[in-house]
């Protein structure tokens, strides 16, 4: 009985592991990364799962979010802790493409620096797309990142 | 005692499963559901395709966010009452209504009037469980924010959030009808709001939100049609007559690179793409009025 036991917390504690790694975020660091943005109203959160089987494979998940003429949006980026140098956020439409010439992006392949977040002054309401994945090279484990979508205000 | 921890290793595993489904977006939660007859979609669609498409619309607050930092100030005449809804008795009228109230509880929560939004709760809870996707609705925790005005900031955040779980696990469980017509609803009473604002008090700003609204519904509407049903052949028909209306509106393109700047430490991209709107006050007007009438109708339907 006592084998049956320790059998059963293993098996228990495996299964958990396996759909939090495969997961997406928590809802506290949803609400954390929600929260941080301030005076900005928060519209919709992007909660991601990161997982890499290969260095060829393209990770993360893409969004569509229509965006409207005349507004200043905030894009946030937040990840559990290890993962924050790991991640990016890029905001794209069909003429910039996601990596060769986003619209933007929280990291500056330049300068190799990251932003948590930037603001965009959106100037024709259309189709948007927002991407969250590893960086190129990195991302050695499963993960999750979250992506904040907030109103900063009215944009002339 | 060999009873007692086989009981506890249930409850354990109970709650581990649970727990490691939390944040699940919308494969959790499958639960069995008969629609009523009609509401069935076309067969040669793209549904992942569709599902982009509507899980791209706006959020319920956003015009509200909008018509809030134009210093508008708040009317509850533009509202809904959310008893209305205690009428609707099918899923179509269920999910148009909870489109329309998630809507105006935006309204209400940027404009932290917290003393209404209990009433807009309590209805939006009903509609959700009768959709079942109440699992998504936490009803006590929101009214308990909605009790203080210290926590509008976790109110809006959290209420908003329902919102979208209740879209996602709509649309991940083949019940994209019923996500169109949240989109659908939520629109419909954004643009009355802002065409009622626009009527109290006109201004260029809303004028271009308003006429930006075209592209929104030549999107939706595609969307629309590829359900069958006599209730879809009714919206579907209301939104052509603001079809009609709209195809006065035009809109132009100027094509140009973003910018990228500091300001005040903060990351900015500033677009150079512009679209331009070119619509007369009579034909604002047009739309102003169609709008009050369809989105009453949508309303009484």
């Amino acid at each position: 009985m006592r084998r049956l036991f320790i059998i059963l917390v293993f098996a228990i504690l495996c299964f958990g592991q396996a759909t939090t790694a495969d997961a997406q975020c928590k809802q506290q660091l949803v609400y954390q990364c929600a929260t941080q943005t301030e005076k900005a109203i928060f519209l919709r959160d992007f909660n991601t799962k990161l997982k890499r089987e290969s260095p060829s494979d393209e990770t993360g998940m893409k969004f569509t979010v229509v965006l409207n003429k005349g507004t200043q949006y905030r894009f946030s980026l937040c990840a559990p802790d290890g993962y924050q140098e790991q991640v990016v956020l890029t905001l794209y439409d069909s003429a910039h493409p996601e990596n060769s010439n986003p619209l933007g992006t929280t990291f500056n392949k330049a300068d190799k620096t990251d932003a948590k977040s930037f603001d965009f002054i959106c100037q024709k309401t259309a189709m948007y797309y927002v991407s969250i994945r590893f960086k190129p090279g990195m991302g050695d484990k499963k993960g999750c990142a979250v992506g904040i979508l907030s109103f900063v205000g009215k944009s002339k | 005692m060999h009873k007692k921890w086989y009981i506890s290793l249930i409850v354990a595993a109970t709650a581990m499963m649970q727990f490691s489904c939390g944040g699940c977006g919308g494969d959790d939660g499958h639960l069995e559901y008969h629609e009523e007859e009609g509401m069935v979609t076309d067969v040669n669609f793209d549904s992942q395709a569709m599902n982009e498409i509507i899980s791209s619309f706006s959020s319920p607050v956003e015009m509200a966010a909008m018509i809030q930092s134009s210093e508008v100030p708040f009317s509850p005449k533009y509202l809904i009452n959310p008893d209305v809804v205690k009428d609707y008795t099918t899923s179509f009228k269920k999910a148009l209504g909870l489109g329309f109230l998630s809507a105006d509880l935006g309204y209400l929560n940027v404009y932290s009037k917290t003393s209404l939004i209990i009433d807009y709760l309590v209805q939006i809870r009903s509609i959700s469980e009768d959709l079942k996707v109440g699992q998504f609705f936490d009803f006590q925790l929101l009214k308990r924010l909605a009790t203080s005005d210290d926590n509008i900031d976790s109110l809006l955040i959290m209420s908003t959030q329902s919102y979208q779980k209740m879209d996602e696990h709509l649309r991940n469980n083949q019940r994209s009808n019923l996500s169109a017509l949240l989109v659908t609803g939520v629109w419909v009473e954004s643009l009355y709001l802002i065409t009622q604002v626009a009527k109290d008090q006109y201004s260029e700003d809303f004028k271009d939100r308003i006429g930006e609204q075209k592209t929104i519904l030549n999107q939706l509407l595609p969307i629309l049609k590829m359900f069958h049903g006599k209730d879809f052949e009714h919206l579907v028909q209301y939104m052509e007559e603001l079809k009609d209306v709209f195809d006065f509106v035009k809109i132009s393109y100027e094509v140009g690179e973003p910018e990228t700047k500091t300001i005040n430490g903060s990351l900015v991209v500033i677009q150079n793409d512009r679209s331009i709107i070119t619509m007369s006050k009579e034909e604002l007007q047009e739309i102003i009025t169609t709008t009050e009438k369809i989105r009453n109708k949508l309303i009484a339907l």
